[in-house]
C-alpha cells in the first residue's frame, strides 16, 4: 500500500510538472540555463518534449499504483505482465526523450 | 474623477505585482513564454483550478461517512481552519521578513513612481497569493464536499466560503503585525545575522517536534491521529475569529458571524497602521547592518587590529555565508539537525534498540562502533552541507575582482577549507565529543573507554578533511559563477554530496548492526579460527583509520595545487 501512495504522489507531481511547462513555457532554472544558447525552435522544443514526457510519465507511474491496488485488494489476480508494458513504454519515452533533447541543441531558426 | 484616479491606482499596483513577481523567479501562468497561447494558459489554469477543487469536494463527500465516527464535523472543520491559519503564519512570517526586510529593493523601488502605500500593498499581495489560492481550493472543497452529504445548511456554506478568504488575510495580517512591531521595537533583531540565529533556532525546535510528534503517534490506528485532530480543534478557541465563525456554521449564531468579521477587521486595521507607522523607517534602517547610534571616532580607527591574510579571508567567507538565508539553510541547518532527524527516532522510538541492551561492549567492539560513528558524523555533516561544494562558486561575479587581486592562492583556498571544516566540526566532532560525555556520565561506557569517543572524533575529523577537500577541488574544476539567485545554487548538491549520504547511511546501519550485536550477545565470546572477533574489529578499526589518516594527509597536500592549477 506504501508503494501505491509513493507511486501516486510521484505520479501526481510529475503531471503537475508537466502541466506547468505547458502554461509556464519555464523549465528548471539549470535547464533555462541549458537550453539559453539553443535556437527559439530548439528551447520550444525542448519545453514541448519536457512538458509532455512528464505528463506522460505521470500517467505510466499513476498507473503503476493504481495496478498495485488492484492486485492488492485481489481485483486483478496478476498484474505483472501489464507492469512490465508500462516499465517498457517508460524506458522507450526515456530513450525518445535523449533523442529529441540531443537534436533540440543543433535546431535552427531557418529549417 | 475620482473613479479614474482609483482605477489608475489599482493598475500601478498590479504593474507593481507583476514586476516584482517576476524579481522573484516566479513564472506567470500565460506570460508570452508559454507554450500555448497566453489566453489559453489562463483558461486552462483556471478550469484545472475548478477541476481540482471539485475533485477534492466529490472525494470528500464520499469519504465522509468513513471519518463521521471518528471526528465530528464541526471539529474537523475548526482543525482544518486552525491548520491553514497557522500554516499561512508560519509562511507568511517567512515570506514577509524576506519580502518587505530582506529583499534589498526598496532603494529601487521608492524613485520608482510609485507611493510608499503602493509598494508595501503590492509586497503583501505577492506573499498572500500562494496562501488564499491554497485555502480556497482545500477549504471550500474539503468542507463543502464533507458538509453536503452530512446535510448541512446556508450557514454553513455561507461560513465555508468566507473562511476559506478571511483565514489567510487575518493569518497574512497577524504575520504582519507581528513582524513589523518586532523589527521597530528591538533594535538588535535589524541585524541579520540575530535574525537568522533566531530562525535557526526556532526551525530547530520545529524539527524536534516533529520528531516528538511523529514518535507518538507511531505504530497507533488511525483513530488516534483523528484524535489528534480534536485536540487541535480545542486549541480553536484561544482564536476568536475560528470559533465564532464555527459557532455561526454549526449553531446558526450570527453574532459569532458578526464577531468573526469584526475580529478579522481589526487584524487587518490593526496592521495597516502598524506597517503605516513602522515599516519604512525599520526596512530602510535595515539597508546598513551595522549598529545605529554609534558614531566611529578616530580612536575607534586607530584600535583596528592587524591580522593575517588567512583570517581577513575566512573572516569575509564566514560572514558571506550566514549572513545569507539560502546558505544558512542549505549550509549549516542539515549539518547540525542531522542527529535529530536521523539518530534520535532510533532512541526515542518504541522498541528501541536500548531495551536489547544486556552486555556492556568491550573495548574492541567499541572501537569499531566508535570507527564507524566518526565515519557516518562526518559523511551526513558533509554530505548534507553546500558550503564547500558552492566554495568557489558563491564568489559569482566577483570572483574576477579577488582573482586580480594580489592574494596569495593558498591563503584564499584554506580560507574556505578552515570555514568549512569549522562547520562540519561543529556538526560531527562535536556531537561525538559530546555524545562521549553523556555516555560516560551515564554509565553506558565505563570511563576506563571513554577515550574510544576520541577516536572517533578524530575519525570524524579526518574523514571531513578528505571530503571538504575532495568538494573544494571538485568545484574549483567545474565553478558556476553566472547563476540568477543564492537559493537555486544553494539547492544544488554535489555527487561527491551523494556519495557521502550513501557511505553515511550505509556506516549509518553498520554502527546500529554492531551496537545490537554486541549489546544483544556476549560478542567477545565468538571466536574466529582461535583469535576473538572484537580483537580481530579492533585491529582491523585501528588499520582503517591509519588508511584514512593516510588519505587525508595526501589529499590535503594535493588539494591547494589542484584547485589552483583547475581554476586558473
Amino acid at each position: 500500500m506504501v508503494w501505491s501512495i509513493v507511486y501516486a504522489f510521484m505520479g501526481v507531481f510529475a503531471i503537475f510538472y508537466g502541466v506547468k511547462i505547458f502554461l509556464t513555457g519555464k523549465v528548471s532554472a539549470s535547464e533555462e540555463r541549458k537550453i539559453a544558447d539553443y535556437s527559439n525552435k530548439g528551447a520550444r522544443t525542448y519545453k514541448l518534449i519536457n512538458a509532455v514526457l512528464s505528463i506522460l510519465a505521470g500517467l505510466c507511474i499513476t498507473g503503476q499504483g493504481v495496478l498495485r491496488v488492484l492486485e492488492n485488494q485481489k481485483i486483478v489476480e496478476d498484474t505483472f505482465p501489464f507492469r512490465v508494458v508500462i516499465w517498457g513504454i517508460l524506458i522507450v519515452m526515456v530513450i525518445v526523450y535523449f533523442i529529441i533533447a540531443a537534436k533540440c541543441k543543433n535546431m535552427t531558426d531557418d529549417e | 474623477m475620482n473613479n479614474k484616479k482609483a482605477t489608475g491606482k489599482l493598475s500601478k499596483v498590479l504593474k507593481l505585482i507583476s514586476v516584482l513577481e517576476k524579481c522573484n523567479g516566479k513564472a506567470s501562468i500565460g506570460s508570452s513564454e508559454a507554450l500555448i497561447s497566453p489566453k489559453a494558459a489562463k483558461i486552462m489554469a483556471a478550469v484545472g483550478l475548478v477541476f481540482l477543487t471539485g475533485a477534492l469536494a466529490v472525494t470528500a463527500y464520499f469519504v465522509e461517512p468513513f471519518i463521521a465516527p471518528y471526528i465530528a464535523l464541526q471539529d474537523f472543520a475548526k482543525s482544518l481552519m486552525m491548520i491553514l491559519l497557522l500554516l499561512t503564519l508560519v509562511l507568511s512570517i517567512k515570506n514577509i521578513v524576506t519580502v518587505l526586510y530582506t529583499a534589498d529593493d526598496l532603494p529601487v523601488l521608492l524613485p520608482m513612481p510609485f507611493s510608499a502605500g503602493q509598494i508595501v500593498t503590492a509586497k503583501l499581495v505577492v506573499s498572500l497569493k500562494f496562501p488564499v489560492i491554497l485555502s480556497l481550493v482545500l477549504v471550500n472543497s474539503t468542507l463543502l464536499g464533507l458538509g453536503f452529504n452530512a446535510g448541512m445548511g446556508a450557514t454553513y456554506i455561507i461560513g465555508t466560503v468566507l473562511s476559506s478568504v478571511l483565514i489567510p488575510v487575518t493569518g497574512l495580517a497577524v504575520a504582519a503585525l507581528i513582524i513589523v512591531v518586532v523589527f521597530r521595537l528591538f533594535g538588535f533583531i535589524r541585524n541579520r545575522d540575530v535574525t537568522l540565529v533566531l530562525g535557526g533556532v526556532f526551525t530547530l525546535a520545529l524539527t524536534l517536534a516533529y520528531v516528538f510528534a511523529s514518535n507518538t503517534l507511531r505504530g497507533d490506528s488511525g483513530s488516534a491521529a483523528l484524535g489528534i485532530l480534536s485536540s487541535v480543534a480545542s486549541l480553536s478557541n484561544g482564536f476568536p475569529n475560528v470559533s465564532f465563525m464555527s459557532s455561526f456554521m454549526f449553531d446558526g449564531n450570527v453574532l459569532g458571524l458578526l464577531i468573526s468579521l469584526a475580529v478579522t477587521a481589526a487584524v487587518i486595521l490593526l496592521a495597516l497602521v502598524v506597517i503605516k507607522l513602522f515599516y519604512m523607517y525599520s526596512a530602510l534602517s535595515m539597508q546598513n547592518t551595522g549598529k545605529s547610534n554609534k558614531a566611529v571616532g578616530k580612536g575607534d580607527l586607530d584600535g583596528i587590529k592587524q591580522t593575517s591574510a588567512l583570517k581577513a579571508l575566512t573572516s569575509y567567507e564566514a560572514k558571506n555565508a550566514r549572513r545569507n538565508p539560502a546558505y544558512l539553510i542549505y549550509g549549516f541547518a542539515m549539518t547540525f539537525i542531522w542527529p535529530v532527524l536521523f539518530v534520535l527516532p532510533m532512541i526515542l522510538g518504541k522498541g528501541s534498540f536500548f531495551s536489547i541492551v544486556k552486555y556492556s561492549p568491550d573495548t574492541g567492539a567499541l572501537l569499531t562502533c566508535a570507527l564507524l560513528l566518526g565515519i557516518t558524523a562526518s559523511c551526513f555533516a558533509c554530505g548534507f552541507n553546500i558550503l564547500p561544494v558552492t566554495a568557489f562558486s558563491r564568489e559569482g561575479d566577483s570572483f574576477n575582482m579577488l582573482r586580480s587581486m594580489p592574494i596569495v592562492f593558498g591563503d584564499y583556498y584554506r580560507s574556505k577549507r578552515n570555514f568549512s571544516m569549522l562547520i562540519c566540526s561543529l556538526g560531527s566532532v562535536a556531537y561525538i565529543i559530546i555524545l562521549g560525555i553523556v555516555c560516560t556520565a551515564t554509565g553506558i561506557v565505563s570511563a576506563a573507554n571513554c577515550w574510544v569517543f576520541l577516536f572517533g572524533a578524530l575519525v570524524s575529523y579526518l574523514c571531513n578533511s578528505i571530503i571538504i577537500n575532495c568538494m573544494l577541488m571538485n568545484n574549483a574544476k567545474k565553478p558556476v559563477f553566472n547563476w540568477d539567485s543564492e537559493t537555486e545554487l544553494s539547492r544544488k548538491l554535489g555527487w561527491i554530496n551523494i556519495v557521502a549520504i550513501v557511505i553515511g547511511f550505509v556506516a549509518y546501519l553498520a554502527l546500529f548492526a554492531a551496537i545490537i550485536a554486541s549489546s544483544a550477545i556476549d560478542i567477545s565470546a565468538v571466536m574466529l579460527n582461535g583469535i576473538s572477533i572484537t580483537l580481530i574489529g579492533a585491529i582491523g578499526s585501528a588499520a582503517i583509520a591509519l588508511v584514512i589518516l593516510a588519505v587525508a594527509a595526501a589529499v590535503n597536500k594535493i588539494s591547494v595545487k589542484k584547485a589552483e592549477k583547475s581554476l586558473f
